[in-house]
């Protein structure tokens, strides 16, 4: 499955990462963790995604990146959000939620009901994905 | 660092203590926390120094009930803004770690949460900018897009930052997604004009990366599926909302271009 990755897609993924980063202000010292789990989010999909169904391929995804942000938060004693949250950004639907509005108001229902739809399986996939790797590898700490 | 003594925990006022926890939770909430996770964050916290607390918090208010020395304390406070700041997220986390262990008397905690309120984002301006457009570039390449599709997604993305940071100061701040989006959204139908070929629609939500609500949407699914139901409700609707604001701004925009087009301008 992994001859479906070019170097490019992962040169993109740590691009994405390393700026969702930035952007959400990520400590200095745990960047490399979060580029890391953003290509990671990016191999699943791309490995996994191009198998099955987008909501498995979104749910096996974000429970290895939950896994593993947890593994990371373990480790250095941080919120295992610090290092999630650039992770799971190339997953989460915010481009099926606006896209499926825009097309609302622009009367196109039927392509916005299935972009909804697309955007709550995905959403939901991630949700319970995340629970899961919240259950089997619980955090030490409160935050 | 020595451990705080019984007698020293016995001292701290049950005021004291809700005005610090009450402060702990707005931090919290600002930077991104949960609520799930700031209500355990201020059980703990008051377990920690011989008080029991019950709280319900939300995106946009925490409510304290703290009981201890015989005395019974109810707060609100009010929340008007959040974002996500992961470093804040981290500081925090050590700052509660610390209390909890005993290692850090309340005063001293106060005055660590109050620097850590005042700290200074962990990377410049400029930097944060242009990660923006670096966001929009990597989401543009992942969805397919061309060379000069590329170049124009980061620009794009710089734009939506920079607008994001002026529009957010002040009383309009509601106003600050639906101003970007046209913004965006205006700037991608003006360069459609330039390059003919180029794909407007991934252009704007490659623009919009940052602002679409894809996270809130995850994070309000995530607090329903916890059946911290007004919450999780409280961020479903802040997602749609958003979600509705920037398809209004870009709308507005493309009908106006298309009625342009209309009469020949």
């Amino acid at each position: 499955m992994l001859n479906l990755v070019t170097p490019f897609d992962l040169l993109i993924a740590a691009t994405g990462g390393a700026c969702f980063g930035i952007v959400f202000k990520i400590p200095p010292r745990y960047f490399l963790h979060a580029t890391l789990l953003a290509i990671i989010a990016r191999l699943g999909m791309l490995t996994v995604g191009a198998k099955t169904h987008i909501g498995f391929a979104t749910f096996v995804t974000a429970f290895v990146v939950g896994s593993i942000s947890h593994i990371f938060a373990r480790a250095t004693g941080k919120p295992a959000q610090a290092f999630l949250i650039p992770g799971v950004m190339f997953l989460v639907p915010g481009t099926s939620l606006y896209r499926a509005f825009s097309g609302a108001i622009n009367a196109d229902y039927q392509s916005a009901m299935a972009l909804i739809m697309q955007a709550v399986i995905v959403t939901a996939s991630i949700s319970f994905a995340l629970l899961l790797a919240n259950w089997v590898l619980p955090s030490r700490r409160t935050l | 660092m020595a451990k705080l003594t019984d007698t020293v925990i016995e001292r701290v006022s049950p005021k004291s203590l809700v005005d610090f926890l009450m402060e702990t939770c707005r931090v919290a909430i600002e930077c991104g926390c949960s609520s799930n996770r700031v209500e355990m964050l201020v059980t703990r916290l008051a377990e920690a120094w011989g008080f029991s607390v019950d709280a319900a918090a939300m995106p946009t208010a925490v409510f304290l009930s703290v009981r201890g020395r015989g005395q019974q304390i109810l707060e609100l406070v009010r929340l008007n803004r959040w974002s996500i700041d992961l470093n804040k997220l981290a500081l925090l986390n050590d700052l509660v770690d610390q209390v909890e262990k005993r290692d850090l008397a309340l005063d001293e905690a106060v005055l660590h949460l109050q620097a850590i309120n005042r700290q200074a984002p962990p990377y410049p301006i400029f930097l944060t900018i242009l990660a923006g457009g670096g966001s929009s570039l990597a989401l543009v390449a992942a969805s397919g897009g061309r060379k000069f599709e590329l170049i124009a997604a980061f620009i794009l993305g710089l734009i939506s930052q920079i607008s994001l940071g002026i529009f957010s100061e002040g009383d309009r701040k509601y106003l600050a997604d639906f101003f970007t989006a046209m913004l965006v959204a205006g700037c991608a139908a003006a360069l459609a004009v330039i390059w003919s070929d180029v794909n407007m629609p991934r252009l704007i939500v490659g623009g919009l990366i940052t602002l679409v609500p894809g996270l809130v949407f995850v994070n309000a699914l995530h607090e329903l599926a916890q059946k911290n139901l007004v919450s999780g409700a409280a961020r479903l609707l802040e997602a749609i909302v958003t979600a509705i604001t920037l398809a209004f701004g870009v709308a507005a925009v493309l009908g106006f271009a298309h009625y342009m087009q209309k009469w020949n301008f």
